[in-house]
């Protein structure tokens, strides 16, 4: 009687381990090893900084193009975060010459844009420090439907590319 | 390269009720999206969510506010239930639950929605209502049917199908079709509404757009945008621009002007959109010659004459000039020049001015009107004609120099002798800025400001000079000429804020980090805007990139009084006292600055009698 019960323990053991075994075993090989950690800049909601918001994104998105596609998508269910730029604006494309990045949106940036300096400086510097972050961006010009602008709402200057500006970044989101 | 989106360039347009609908057609061919949507797109909604994606939630908005997850529906039995609990949390509604007897209780301040677990029955305000799927208590939670919910709390509710999400609403008004057609020949634009509707229309160059804001209204369509054939239109996009605006943007081939009129049978807004005269060419023929007026082939025309000298004058009606030459010079032959000019806002007139009589003659074609001369047969009998004036150009070139204002010789013992200030309200002309959500425009505003401002300052014999005194459009190296020339002690631009979220609002102002006066400059102002409004303090900042903060080369501040699209502070914006307090701020400011750096104060804010005549704000809301 006893050992039979021994003998159960013992296999109960025994496959309580193997089970153990078997999932802390070496991770199949992850589609996690390929994404990499980007920062896109979203906004507080009461429009006084910029915040830099972690994304993983495969390598193959880790592009001027897909950094700007993954900033569009905005803020995740949950997040307190809010996308600076028009909801509706597209990216037509970009393109990296000389490490400045070109940047070409659709209609909606202007067009459904708040306006106001900080609306226009939020929206302009979400773009350039997330796009700044790559080796190969120091500096970002912005277009719309093809055209170099001259200001987006009037108040900035955007007729030469922008580096990054870190004084509108909240330190500590 | 095309410098920018906006250019000093005015066109004609005609805003005006035309109560005198035309029969009203219907506008034939391309619709945007119609609102009806079934039970079908319902169904295969709720198909696709429960097979596909039922672990995911699926966002719901309420008026445009994403909620938390918790309110995500929920499919149970192929019906769409919402969590009561969230639901009533994140939209305000006040929730009362028996658990004891299943009885689930909704109040707003207007109805109470009374409803049992499992039970058919339901109440509102007192009401019974049979439901058709009953209210049940999954894993804690209360599922109440959505059907049932957004009747009962007037709520339309809108699934967007791309992203996955399920939209609710209780505006009072809402966008329900937007559909571009032709009428007679011109492009007809129809933004259909539940009830009559405030509207804003914005013309905007490079590439011509013309927008319509409609205001207090949430968009009963999906937003999109949709390229289009029809007319002067390639191109319409709708979305809500803000929680309270609905946006149309028409893309056009030409800058044309329009009317808007609104229809009591339907309620919303329409735009008739002109025709537009592409180009203006002559040819010689052997008996004399033609003129080619390229336009719309059922543009109407008027062809008659000028006596003394003796012109041959055609009208195009409903018409926007947009070719390129306006005068084509002949010189000594039967024409002497075209002249082709927008004569009145929907007019194109052209005139040919000839060297003796002549016949003209015009008929209609495929590409517009054709104009030709010949000499006069038989001695020719010119009618008598009264002459009318002269065509009135439509492009004006604004002052080359800032109006110098009056008040500087009376006030030579007062405080600010000898101070040159430079005002620049910003926006202007075809830049509205930013907008209130009740339709207030930034340039408005701040136009108001600095013309109280300037009357201050001018009463305690500072010398003010403007970038604009009126509602114009005015190019950055304008607006900078003199505070680059040095021409100045100090250049104060006046803006009001905004930003997507209703969440900003407050006072800031910035200024160029290089330049040290500038510093002093911001921070008085700031602070005694701070004093006179007590709005949120965002503080002193310093930017580089602003253009007239670099472009200046005297102390320089850019102030954001407020935001206007915060809806208690477009409030404030709209009373002519906060726009006063607004001016005294900026004059205290001024005076504190000019204290700091020179020992010398403006004095006291001036008592000045103020004069609601010259108010652009007023005039702007009442018109």
């Amino acid at each position: 009687m006893h050992k039979a019960l021994v003998a159960v323990i013992c296999l109960l053991v025994i496959i309580i381990i193997w089970a153990l075994v078997q999932r802390s075993g070496p991770p199949p090989v992850s589609t996690d090893l390929s994404q990499t950690e980007v920062l896109i800049y979203l906004a507080t909601r009461d429009g006084t900084s910029l915040v830099p918001v972690k994304r993983n994104l495969g390598a193959e998105q880790v592009s001027p193009q897909g950094l700007i596609e993954e900033l569009l998508k905005g803020p995740r269910p949950r997040e307190p975060w809010v996308l600076p730029l028009p909801a509706n604006t597209r990216v037509n494309s970009v393109a990296v010459v000389d490490q400045v990045a070109y940047v070409d949106f659709s209609e909606e940036l202007v067009e459904f844009h708040s306006g106001g300096t900080t609306g226009e400086l939020l929206t302009v510097y979400a773009i350039v420090n997330t796009l700044t972050q790559l080796p190969e961006v120091e500096r970002v010009q912005i277009f719309v439907g093809g055209r170099e602008l001259e200001t987006l709402m009037g108040h900035l200057d955007l007729r030469i590319p922008l580096e990054p500006d870190f004084s509108l970044v909240l330190e500590e989101p | 390269m095309t410098p920018m989106y906006l250019r000093r360039k005015s066109l004609p347009f005609v805003e005006k009720p035309l109560r005198k609908a035309k029969g009203l057609i219907e506008p034939e061919g391309w619709s945007l999206m119609r609102t009806g949507r079934g039970a079908l797109i319902l169904a295969v909604f709720v198909l696709f969510f429960t097979v596909g994606a039922s672990a995911s939630a699926i966002q719901v908005y309420f008026n445009v506010r994403a909620l938390s997850s918790d309110v995500s529906p929920v499919v149970v039995d192929g019906h769409v239930l919402l969590p009561v609990r969230s639901l009533a949390s994140a939209i305000g509604l006040s929730l009362t639950w028996e658990a004891s007897t299943g009885r689930i209780e909704l109040k707003t301040e207007d109805r109470e929605i009374v409803m049992h677990i499992n039970s058919r029955e339901a109440q509102l305000n007192g009401e019974p209502h049979q439901l058709r799927t009953v209210p049940q208590l999954k894993d804690d939670r209360i599922l109440a049917p959505l059907t049932f919910l957004a009747e009962a709390l007037e709520l339309t509710i809108r699934w967007d199908m791309e992203t996955a999400s399920l939209h609710l609403s209780d505006a009072a008004i809402f966008v329900s079709d937007v559909t571009l057609g032709e009428e007679e020949g011109r492009t007809r634009l129809d933004v259909q509404t539940n009830a009559p509707v405030a509207y804003d229309t914005i013309l905007l160059v490079d590439p011509h757009r013309l927008v319509v804001d409609v205001h207090g209204a949430r968009l009963g369509i999906p937003p999109g945008e949709q390229p289009v054939q029809v007319g002067v239109a390639r191109c319409l996009r709708v979305g809500q621009f803000g929680p309270d605006v609905v946006r149309v943007v028409v893309e056009l081939n030409a800058p044309v002007g329009y009317e808007a009129f609104t229809r009591e049978a339907q309620p919303g807004v329409s735009l008739l959109l002109n025709h537009a005269v592409d180009s203006l060419s002559w040819r010689d023929t052997e008996e004399g010659g033609e003129l080619i007026i390229a336009a719309p082939s059922s543009a109407p025309y008027e062809i008659w004459r000028l006596v003394e000298p003796e012109r041959v004058v055609i009208d195009v009606f409903h018409a926007s000039l947009n070719a390129e030459d306006r005068i084509i010079v002949l010189g000594d032959g039967l024409v002497k020049q075209v002249r082709a000019s927008q004569f009145l806002p929907n007019v194109v007139r052209v005139v040919l001015d000839v060297n003796g009589p002549v016949e003209a003659k015009a008929s209609r074609k495929e590409w517009g009107v054709s104009v030709r001369l010949e000499p006069p047969a038989t001695g020719l009998e010119l009618a008598e004609v009264e002459p009318v004036e002269e065509p009135v150009e439509l492009l004006k070139e604004p002052d080359p120099d800032f109006p110098l204002l009056p008040g500087v010789k009376e006030a030579a013992e007062k405080t600010g002798k000898g101070l040159r200030i430079i005002l620049d309200p910003g926006h202007g002309g075809l830049d509205p800025g930013a907008l209130g959500p009740s339709g207030s425009k930034e340039k408005d505003v701040v136009l108001d400001i600095s013309l109280r401002l300037r009357d201050l300052l001018v009463a305690v014999g500072c010398e003010v000079f403007m970038t604009r005194d009126e509602d114009r459009y005015v190019e950055f190296p304008e607006r900078v000429r003199l505070a680059k020339e040095g021409k100045g002690d100090v250049f104060l631009s006046i803006h009001a804020n905004a930003f997507r979220f209703q969440e900003a609002c407050g006072t800031e102002t910035f200024y160029h980090p290089d330049k040290q006066s500038s510093r002093l400059l911001a921070q008085a102002l700031q602070e005694s805007l701070m004093k006179e409004l007590g709005r949120t303090d965002r503080g002193v900042k310093t930017r580089r990139d602003l253009f007239v903060l670099r472009e200046s080369s005297i102390p320089t501040a850019l102030v954001e009084v407020a935001f206007i699209n915060h809806p208690d502070e477009e409030k404030l914006l709209r009373e002519p006292e906060f726009r006063q307090r607004c001016a005294q701020g900026l004059f205290q400011g001024l005076s504190l600055y000019f204290q700091q750096r020179a020992g010398r104060s403006l004095g006291p804010v001036p008592e000045i009698s103020q004069d609601a005549g010259d108010n652009p704000v007023a005039k702007a809301s009442e018109g």
